[in-house]
């Protein structure tokens, strides 16, 4: 019997521009759909000291999701939790693909709706890596 | 003091109130109070960005909690800030009882109103604050 | 890194189990119902509050509502909760009548998530004639009720798949 690990994706809080809404839309993506059987952390509660969040963290995989170079949510899962499994920094993506960030950073348009998922498709791609790792 | 007030958000992904909060908050810094209010994200402050943490220490700040977890508020004090005002967006949904926002990711239409009854709540706090200030 | 298994932490006042980042608790030395509501005797009457399971499941709760009868029979609501998901029931654990409710509730419902087995109490109840109160479940056999339950519950949400 395989059993696929319980992986944990926290998303960075964003909101001083459109690369933390994408990061956090494509966040929801994977929970909501595309990796349902993940689990999404609130970095807040996992900030103000919640010990479920925290607890996840140190016993599972765990993957941020930053939208940019300062890595807010992988810097504090390293500094309360441990090691992540993998990272995904959103700026970084765009500057590889080419494209701008959301004009808007509180509605996204379908185009950016577009990216977000594209951006899913990239933490998807992490996660199976980690379980696939993990399974071995 | 800087002149702006600072407003910040918990923006909890895992709760309607996370999002609706959130976007109050951008509603009220790009759209209602240009110039006057301004936000940033939480975990600079936390993670001890030293531009947020001058900021923090040298605004007045909004507080804006989805839930009674209260992480914005608890975060920004830790953070060595003073929370001039403090909201719950589940406080608000307790004052519209025909409101039932279920959705996350995207606000749905009663997600939508009651961060619009939120971001009228925020400008008129700006406005007390900056008033106050003179 | 290893896959941890789950543990039921044996904790001073709680049998407790780890569901995804969620521990849930019971309190040793209450009763339960499989309507995931507590009861504990005080004195004549007895204290019934929503299981730690029930309001985790439940989500926020944002506003409480006291049923007010003359007498309630087993499984009848003695007060109603809601969340933004939904309205649910604080069902009555035994055929009673209600001396009193948790009034505070009315300001601060959050107390029924904060401190479901405290201060989040919901009403005070004593059986009448018929009422069996010894019908009840123990904490152990709440505990392992309760724990089948939250997996049944997260597989749904989660559709996780074993090969």
């Amino acid at each position: 019997m395989k059993i696929r690990p319980k992986i944990g994706v926290v998303s960075c809080s964003g909101e001083c521009c459109g690369l933390g809404t994408l990061s956090r839309v494509a966040t929801r993506l994977i929970l909501e759909g595309v990796r349902p059987e993940t689990v999404t952390l609130c970095l807040p509660l996992f900030l103000a000291g919640d010990s479920g969040e925290r607890e996840f963290a140190q016993r599972f995989p765990t993957i941020p999701v930053d939208g940019c170079h300062r890595q807010c949510a992988k810097k504090a899962i390293e500094k309360y939790s441990g090691p992540t499994a993998a990272d995904v920094d959103v700026e970084a993506l765009l500057e590889e693909w080419g494209v701008e960030q959301p004009a808007d950073r509180r509605v996204l348009g379908e185009a950016d709706v577009e990216l977000a998922e594209r951006v899913a498709a990239e933490i998807a791609k992490r996660i199976d890596w980690v379980q696939g790792e993990q399974g071995a | 003091m800087t002149k702006k007030v600072l407003v910040i958000p918990c923006s909890g992904i895992g709760k309607p109130f996370g999002t609706i909060g959130r976007d109050a908050t951008l509603r009220v810094v790009d759209e209602l109070r240009p110039g006057k209010a301004e936000t940033n994200c939480l975990s600079l402050l936390v993670m001890g960005d030293e531009e947020a943490a001058k900021q923090v220490k040298g605004s007045l700040c909004i507080a804006v909690d989805g839930c009674p977890m209260e992480c914005a508020r608890k975060n920004i004090e830790a953070a060595g800030g003073k929370v001039a005002v403090h909201m719950r967006v589940m406080d608000l949904l307790r004052e519209n009882r025909g409101l039932r926002p279920r959705e996350v990711t995207f606000l749905d239409e009663d997600g939508e109103k009651l961060s619009a009854i939120l971001a009228d709540r925020l400008a008129a706090k700006v406005d007390e604050l900056l008033e106050d200030r003179r | 890194m290893s896959i941890p298994q789950e543990s039921e932490l044996m904790a001073d006042e709680y049998l407790s189990t780890t569901v995804d980042k969620f521990m849930i608790k019971v309190k040793k030395g209450l009763r339960y119902t499989r309507d995931d509501v507590w009861v504990q005797q005080t004195g004549e009457a007895y204290r019934v509050g929503i299981t730690d399971l029930a309001q985790r499941m439940g989500g926020d709760i944002v506003f409480v509502d006291f049923l007010d009868r003359s007498e309630y029979k087993e499984g009848e609501p003695l007060a109603t909760y809601e969340t933004i998901k939904a309205v649910l029931d604080v069902k009555a654990p035994f055929g009673c009548t209600v001396t009193a409710f948790n009034e505070g509730l009315g300001e601060k419902p959050e107390l029924m998530n904060e401190a479901s087995y405290g201060e989040g109490w919901v009403a005070e109840v004593k059986p009448v004639a018929s009422g069996k109160v010894e019908g009840l479940l123990s904490d152990r056999e709440y505990f392992s009720y309760m724990k089948a339950k939250a997996e049944s519950e997260v597989r749904k949400l989660k559709g996780a798949e074993d090969d």
